[in-house]
């Protein structure tokens, strides 16, 4: 196995992972204020189109991924098509980094500068980005075993305080808010296009295991938000870094102090490996200029840390950013590129099948 | 890349890790102040902040002392700097489960006051908050009969007995939440000192100053303040926060007593308690169909008859005359409240999320005086 390959049930953990974390950090708050109740519909619908997007890479991987399409294209053609995505990879892990600088300076350590904080995550996430596929696979392997940990300490010692009825009405306003509130943060979605550029293992066994991982990626996002809601009412929008809030379980004990530090140990490795898959991304096109993949992505590492530190500086840039105009580009070329590459992975196919024939 | 340039590059990794975490403060337990309970005062224009403090004896010593403070500033955050100076330890909330707001806060500034506290990420969303007739500080400073902590005490008989039909439990998430809904109301648990050893009936409402040894005190936590938006409304006694709690379906057990029809004793315990709510948009009336199921616990009549409790069942009358009363708790406590412009039990919120823009177009701006409530309760005996 080399170091881009992953094994099916690795990959699928990452579709498992890669929608829950940013999705269920400040994007709770921010698409109930732009939706109110109905954040938890607005969601179901976006996770339902993003794995459009996953169907299509997944199709990608299946019938030879980036290698054959190398193959097939001239150079030039090939580096053309994928270096947009290095802008895409840019800004999306820029905003994503801000909402963990955000979670752990506001959350866990309110007195911690943000720039130490930058630095310190954008070393562990360059680390694992440079391992390559296997560590990300790896560290997606152990950390799945905290979602049964959370489930277990939330049964044990938390307690179930939702009213179900705050979910309602649904479409009260019409669906005009769901739709502007999906416009406005349309840059949290489509989060899949980093596993173009890992290649999937070859087994005789053919198991389900992406479809599983596609279906419970859904329901673990919209059920959060349900929860989310049921937990919060009308308040909701001013709470930012929900699955932490909510990994607390109502639990009201000095003797066991919070029970929530399952939930944030998950949500923190889980966003350094959705982090370390866009960086090892951007180090795979960067190679295809004579870079080597390492000094790429700490070339990518040292970009974004900067832009950060003298740009955005907090969240409130990060978001900002997030909602301006450079989102339908940012989204466009996220949405755009898998496409042409399915396609022309299909037309040139057909071409070489015709070459065959008329041989 | 060569071996080199990876240990290379490790090294500097593992500095920079050192060099930038070192920058978080890290403080030992013996420099914390761990605080458990919190209580916040209006003094003029200032705010007077109280915590009880944990302090551990040694960090090999897991045993721990408690002492109350006070500090003066014109926030919150800001009295409790001053706390950190004077206890020359770090103030820590993370073990914060008790904020005790005095009567002259929840006057005018209830939710105000709270916002930082609210934002203050190292708080638990789940601490309780209740409030004080007196000064919150003497709270505090009772020496209460069953725990050598005051907050502790308070803490565990609201959590436990919470929601245990004459005693209501309110979170700061919960508080944020109600003063989102429509009506921006809400209510908190009074806490009242009563001192045990003092002959009976004798509620001491500023606490004990100093705490005499002699005093020993328990809290009584029946009575609620109801608050709307950031303003003190009207003060419910047992029976109200009784018919709160039956209404918002959070009993889920609790005693009823009643005088038999033969002048008995008669002591029931809820097992179980449903709630079914009906909202009729024309007639602008809410139905609440209250099923308990419920234990006949202890029947004493006075007439020296031999009565075996498994043998007695309770008259029809008796039945009505409880019924009756967990009828009347819900009502009067919504009269009181519709009396007071307070929609204690989020009726807007109701009737939206059943019928939507519908209910908002007939919805008036004093909406809650066209609302009608009737309450029925179905008794059902294990």
């Amino acid at each position: 196995m080399n170091d881009k390959t992953l094994y099916k049930r690795q990959v699928a953990l990452l579709i498992f992972f890669i929608p829950l974390v940013f999705k269920l950090s400040i994007l709770p708050a921010l698409l109930a204020n732009a939706m109110s109740n109905d954040a938890w519909v607005g969601i179901l619908f976006i996770v339902v189109v993003e794995f459009i997007q996953l169907a299509v890479i997944v199709q990608i991987l299946n019938i030879g991924g980036l290698k054959a399409l190398k193959e097939k294209l001239p150079k030039p053609v090939y580096i053309a098509i994928l270096t947009p995505l290095l802008f895409v990879f840019a800004v999306k892990s820029l905003i994503f980094l801000s909402e963990m600088i955000n979670y752990v300076t506001s959350y866990l350590f309110y007195n911690a500068p943000s720039s130490n904080i930058c630095v310190i995550l954008l070393i562990a996430i360059s680390y694992v980005a440079v391992k390559g596929a296997r560590a990300i696979g790896r560290l997606g392997e152990i950390m799945i075993w905290l979602v049964p940990t959370i489930i277990l300490v939330g049964f044990g010692f938390g307690k179930v305080e939702l009213q179900v009825e705050y979910i309602f009405p649904i479409f009260a306003e019409g669906v005009a808010p769901i739709f502007t509130g999906i416009d406005k943060h349309i840059l949290w979605m489509f989060d899949f296009s980093p596993l173009l550029f890992f290649t999937l293992s070859e087994t005789k066994k053919k198991r389900p295991y992406i479809l599983i991982a596609s279906i419970l990626s859904i329901l673990a996002v919209v059920g959060t938000y349900a929860v989310f809601m049921m937990n919060y009412g009308d308040a909701a929008h001013l709470i930012d870094c929900a699955f932490a809030r909510l990994a607390a379980f109502n639990v009201v004990s000095t003797e066991i102090g919070s029970i929530d530090w399952p939930g944030i140990m998950l949500w923190l490795m889980m966003g350094v490996i959705t982090l370390a898959t866009k960086f090892f991304a951007s180090g795979e096109i960067l190679q295809e200029y004579k870079i080597k993949n390492s000094y790429g992505i700490i070339a990518m590492a040292v970009i974004i840390g900067g832009v950060y530190l003298l740009l955005i500086t907090n969240i409130e840039g990060a978001i900002n950013l997030a909602t301006s105009y450079i989102r339908y580009i940012v989204i466009g070329l996220e949405i755009v590129i898998p496409f042409l590459i399915l396609i022309l992975l299909y037309v040139l196919k057909g071409a070489k099948k015709l070459n065959v024939k008329k041989n | 890349m060569s071996r080199k340039t990876k240990w290379g590059a490790m090294a500097i990794a593992i500095i920079a890790f050192i060099l930038l975490g070192s920058a978080i403060e890290s403080t030992t337990l013996t420099n914390r102040a761990l605080v458990v309970g919190l209580a916040i005062d209006k003094i003029g224009e200032e705010l007077e902040v109280t915590a009880q403090i944990l302090v551990a004896k040694s960090d090999r010593d897991p045993s721990s002392n408690n002492t109350v403070i006070s500090a003066k500033g014109t926030s919150i955050s800001g009295a409790l700097n001053v706390v950190s100076q004077q206890t020359s330890m770090l103030v820590a909330l993370s073990h914060c489960n008790l904020i005790i707001l005095s009567r002259e806060i929840i006057e005018e500034n209830a939710y105000n006051i709270l916002d930082y506290l609210i934002r203050n990420s190292y708080l638990s969303e789940n601490a309780l908050i209740v409030t004080s007739e007196g000064k919150a500080k003497d709270i505090l400073n009772t020496k209460v009969a069953f725990s050598e902590m005051t907050s502790f005490y308070a803490q565990r008989t609201i959590t436990s007995y919470g929601n245990y039909k004459g005693i209501s439990k309110k979170t700061v998430k919960d508080f944020l939440v109600n003063f989102h809904t429509h009506g921006k109301s809400n209510w908190l648990t009074i806490i009242k000192p009563i001192d045990i050893k003092a002959p009976p009936d004798t509620t001491v409402a500023s606490g004990a100053e100093g705490g005499k040894e002699e005093q020993q005190f328990i809290f009584d936590l029946t009575s609620s303040a109801i608050i709307k938006g950031n303003k003190y409304v009207v003060t419910t006694d047992e029976e109200g926060t009784s018919g709160i709690n039956f209404f918002r379906n959070t009993i889920d057990r609790g005693a009823i007593s009643l005088i038999g029809d033969n002048k008995e004793s008669i002591e029931l315990y809820i097992i179980k308690k449903n709630n079914k709510t009906k909202y009729d948009l024309d007639t602008k009336k809410v139905i609440i169909e209250i099923d308990m199921l419920v234990v006949l616990k202890e029947v004493i009549d006075f007439r020296g008859l031999d009565m075996p409790i498994d043998k007695v069942e309770l008259t029809d009358t008796e039945k009505a005359r409880i019924q009756d009363k967990v009828k009347k708790e819900i009502e009067d406590v919504f009269l009181l409240a519709q009396e007071n412009d307070v929609d204690i039990f989020d009726l807007y919120g109701a009737f939206y999320r059943r019928y939507g823009k519908k209910w908002k177009t007939v919805a008036k701006e004093d909406y809650l005086n066209d609302i009608t409530l009737e309450a029925t309760c179905k008794i059902r005996f294990k």
